[in-house]
């Protein structure tokens, strides 16, 4: 794995400085990801083809999709219910105890 | 009068009898075994769903199930969660028209005028964007049951209320759900109301539902607490009607010439 003391550095900076904008193409901004190994790389909206899964400063995974009105990103019909969200995230223990019911 | 909260009474006391029991587990066996005493039986681990609750996600289910076409409206409002962590209040109105077991139809109107229709006639599902003069195609041969599953699974699309839509809200739920409590009865615009909270595994959720025979929900809150900002969603139902008879042209996609197929994204 190669990261790189910039990356490292820009991971424990807050969001809005870890991720600057970097140039516009079309209307569309290129900004700083990582990829999965903690890489940065530069998504442009404006060249993509299909959406792509990087990675933010915090390792959230992020989708970027390509620029234009063909790509509606969701959540189209609002956001997902609870049986798709639970798919979707890492399973929890409760927060409720027999001793502290409610 | 509003019912008092009997549940967590009752947990609560079988808690106290379940540390009674062990303390009294815990004395016996330090001390000699006496003659013709029982066996003390380790202390019942309390469960985390609780019945009445249960009961009543079953009864809701099951009158969802034994629907053959249901249709409602639900007014909903969701968080929308910025770069900056400021949450905005967006709304959506849905129209949602189910013919089991396989079409379904709904009309999503957002708040910032834009419309999205859809149609699933059992083999495919198309999404119109009137606004954009666009659509999609999705195929999806089988049922409602199966196109939520392909939707929630392949697809980044979110079709409305998906949970109350499978044939069997309970058994859809109940892989992930981790507690259940009845938390007693409320009063809305006149009606009496169950109110539950539950957590599942991606969210923590509550559903008001009538009360008697016809459990209908009357209100549903969600709040995804594993995503950033914890945004939450409520929607009130309204205009329910169960087992009437739906225009077979309800489930037929209207999408006009010239209109730009676009693909959906997964």
């Amino acid at each position: 794995m190669n990261v790189s003391r910039r990356a490292l550095l820009l991971r424990l900076l807050p969001g809005a400085l870890a991720l600057p904008a970097l140039a516009a193409t079309d209307g569309a901004v290129a900004q700083t990801y990582y990829d999965v190994s903690g890489n940065v790389i530069v998504v442009n909206p404006g060249t993509l083809a299909a959406p792509v899964t990087v990675y933010d400063a915090y390792r959230r995974p992020v989708v970027v999709y390509p620029a234009g009105p063909a790509y509606a990103p969701s959540p189209v019909y609002g956001p997902a219910g609870v049986v798709g969200q639970s798919r979707r995230v890492a399973r929890r223990t409760s927060r409720r105890t027999a001793a502290r019911w409610n | 009068m509003l019912t008092a909260d009997t549940s967590t009474l009752r947990l609560r006391h079988l808690s106290l009898a379940g540390l009674v029991a062990a303390a009294v587990g815990l004395s016996s066996a330090g001390a000699p075994a006496q003659e013709g005493s029982e066996p003390q039986a380790p202390p019942e681990e309390a469960s985390l769903i609780d019945p009445r609750a249960e009961e009543r996600l079953r009864a809701v289910s099951d009158l969802l199930a034994g629907a053959d076409t249901l249709t409602f409206r639900a007014v909903s409002f969701f968080d929308e969660v910025r770069e900056s962590g400021i949450q905005i209040k967006r709304f959506i109105v849905h129209d949602v028209q189910v013919d089991r077991p396989g079409r379904l139809a709904f009309t999503s109107t957002f708040d910032d005028g834009t419309v999205r229709q859809g149609w699933y006639d059992g083999e495919t599902l198309t999404v119109a964007m009137p606004d954009a003069d666009r659509y999609m195609r999705i195929e999806a041969p089988g049922d409602i049951d199966a196109l939520l599953d392909l939707m929630q699974q392949d697809y980044d699309l979110n079709l409305p209320l998906a949970d109350i839509l499978y044939s069997d809200v309970y058994a859809a739920q109940e892989p992930y759900l981790l507690s259940a409590l009845h938390l007693g009865e409320r009063i809305l615009e006149d009606q009496r109301l169950d109110h539950l909270s539950m957590e599942s595994t991606g969210a923590d959720w509550q559903l008001w539902l009538e009360q008697g025979e016809r459990p209908l929900p009357r209100r549903m809150v969600i709040e995804f607490v594993a995503a950033e900002g914890q945004p939450e969603y409520m929607a009130t139902f309204a205009s329910w009607t169960l087992n009437e008879p739906i225009d077979p042209a309800t489930f037929t996609a209207e999408i006009p010439e010239g209109w730009e197929q676009v693909e959906p994204v997964r």
